[in-house]
């Protein structure tokens, strides 16, 4: 009659629940994807490269998607690889357009706060940092970042300083309320049954 | 099969129990009960509500240790209460508000005084002075929150109007001062992302909607006429600031599935548990 869960199958619990947010804003991907590629190439040969990592997170997408219609969502590993995935295909596109340049970076913050909905704190802290990580080095490689005056320079480090703490505090955001609806949730259910003593959980995967 | 004895009756139960079977009282926890949890089962659709323990959860804790009153929190769900539970959503997501208000006041400082500073004088005292004032607002809404006393819903509603609002007003003065492109390129719009992440995980979807929408549209309005022919880079702009916002009141929408369901579930082993007592 009665089942204790532990962490471990919260967590597991929470990654089901949570793909559907993760499945959502890898469809605003896409779309805002083929919005830009549609109307910014000016070549046809342009057009059939930036159009190749759209193609593929709509095949990505629809898998994750009828997996989880399915009642069989994806397992952890893979929705971290996925979500990796992400992270470096819109490194990768930010980079082709010159970094600091590229308007494509916006795409992070969906994907952020739909991570952090998902795993626990430890997770989306590095999934966060591996993000801002990705897009400064993006911004250095390409030289973006810097002019030829000093000042030109300074505006752009000032302007990827807010880019970044932008991002972090989005991922970070979602996963404090991750954190705060999960206390309810517990609340909710330990509340209802007075006296009974705590039980020690095995820690979280 | 091990089994334990209830203290209160005597008859022997399931070692994994929580409740006596026979009288409802209950059970204390052993080593062999917390030891042998069941391994993750796969689920169709929804699972059934987690039943679980812990000494967070018991003490009402938050994440961060401030005690909470679960009580209060959980009386609208069994009232089937919708309004009382959109407030404790409001309440619950406030603390994210005003986080992220911290995070664009103390961004906000660090853009206005690092150098290099802007050309004209004027612009950096608006910015400041925006800035200030709206940690004043919001150092008085963390302090109702820490000291636990209610803020009326219509304070939550209208400090995040006014979130927006500065944001707007700080790329509104940027195209006053240096034209119609600043408010194109100025790269302060990336502000929109926190504040719309927060209120969309607190407030009702409606609430979100008219938000979101109010924000695109003043955001279109500001940086479409320096667009030059770009209207493309601002479409996938305001189409990120929906996305995050559609992201955040799905998960708040599916999170309110899955404590109503756990509340529900909890009713439901009550009754059984007062049902074999009878």
């Amino acid at each position: 009659m009665q089942e204790i869960r532990t962490e471990a199958q919260e967590a597991q619990e929470d990654i089901f629940f949570g793909q559907v947010s993760l499945i959502a804003a890898r469809y605003f991907l896409i779309i805002g994807g083929l919005i830009l590629v549609l109307t910014t190439a000016t070549t046809q040969a342009e057009f059939a490269l930036s159009i190749v990592p759209i193609v593929f997170f709509i095949m990505m997408n629809f898998f994750l998607h009828a997996r989880y219609v399915m009642g069989q969502p994806a397992n952890r590993s893979f929705i971290l690889a996925a979500n990796t995935l992400d992270l470096l295909i819109i490194t990768a596109i930010v980079l082709a357009q010159n970094g600091l340049e590229s308007d494509f970076f916006a795409f992070y913050f969906p994907v952020l706060a739909a991570f952090g909905f998902v795993f626990p704190r430890r997770i989306e802290a590095s999934y966060t940092v591996v993000a801002c990580v990705l897009y400064g080095v993006a911004c250095l490689v390409t030289g973006s970042l810097f002019e030829d005056t000093r000042d030109g320079t300074l505006i752009n480090a000032k302007t990827l300083g807010l880019r970044l703490i932008a991002m972090a505090a989005v991922g970070g955001l979602a996963n404090y309320y991750f954190r705060i609806l999960r206390a309810r949730r517990r609340a909710v259910v330990d509340v209802t049954m007075p006296g009974v003593a705590p039980i020690a959980m095995g820690p979280a995967s | 099969m091990t089994t334990h004895r209830c203290p209160n009756c005597g008859r022997e139960n399931p070692a994994e129990g929580r409740f006596c079977l026979h009288c409802g009282a209950a059970l204390p926890v052993t080593p062999a009960s917390t030891g042998a949890a069941p391994p993750p089962r796969r689920q169709a659709g929804p699972p059934a509500a987690p039943q679980r323990a812990s000494a967070q959860a018991t003490s009402g804790a938050q994440p961060g240790g401030r005690a909470r009153a679960p009580v209060q929190e959980v009386t609208a769900m069994f009232r089937g209460d919708s309004s009382g539970e959109v407030s404790e959503d409001l309440s619950a997501g406030q603390i994210v508000i005003i986080t992220a208000r911290w995070v664009l006041i103390l961004a906000g400082l660090v853009f206005a005084l690092a150098p290099p500073f802007p050309n004209n004088l004027v612009q950096l005292e608006v910015n400041v002075v925006v800035i200030i004032v709206l940690a004043m607002a919001n150092f008085f809404l963390h302090m109702q929150v820490l000291g636990k006393r209610p803020t009326l819903d219509t304070i939550v509603y209208a400090s995040a109007a006014v979130d927006i609002a500065v944001v707007s007003v700080i790329i509104l003065t940027q195209v006053a001062l240096q034209g119609a492109k600043a408010g194109f390129d100025s790269t302060i719009y990336v502000f929109y992302f926190p504040a719309l992440l927060a209120l969309s995980v607190a407030f009702p979807r409606s609430m979100t909607i008219l938000y979101t929408g109010a924000t695109m549209a003043v955001y279109a309005m500001i940086a479409l006429p320096g667009s030059g022919g770009d209207g493309a880079v601002i479409l996938a702009r305001l189409l990120m600031m929906g996305a995050v916002a559609f992201v955040g009141t799905r998960y708040l929408g599916v999170e309110g599935e899955r404590r109503r369901a756990a509340a529900q579930a909890q009713q439901e082993l009550l009754a059984q548990v007062r049902q074999r007592q009878a």
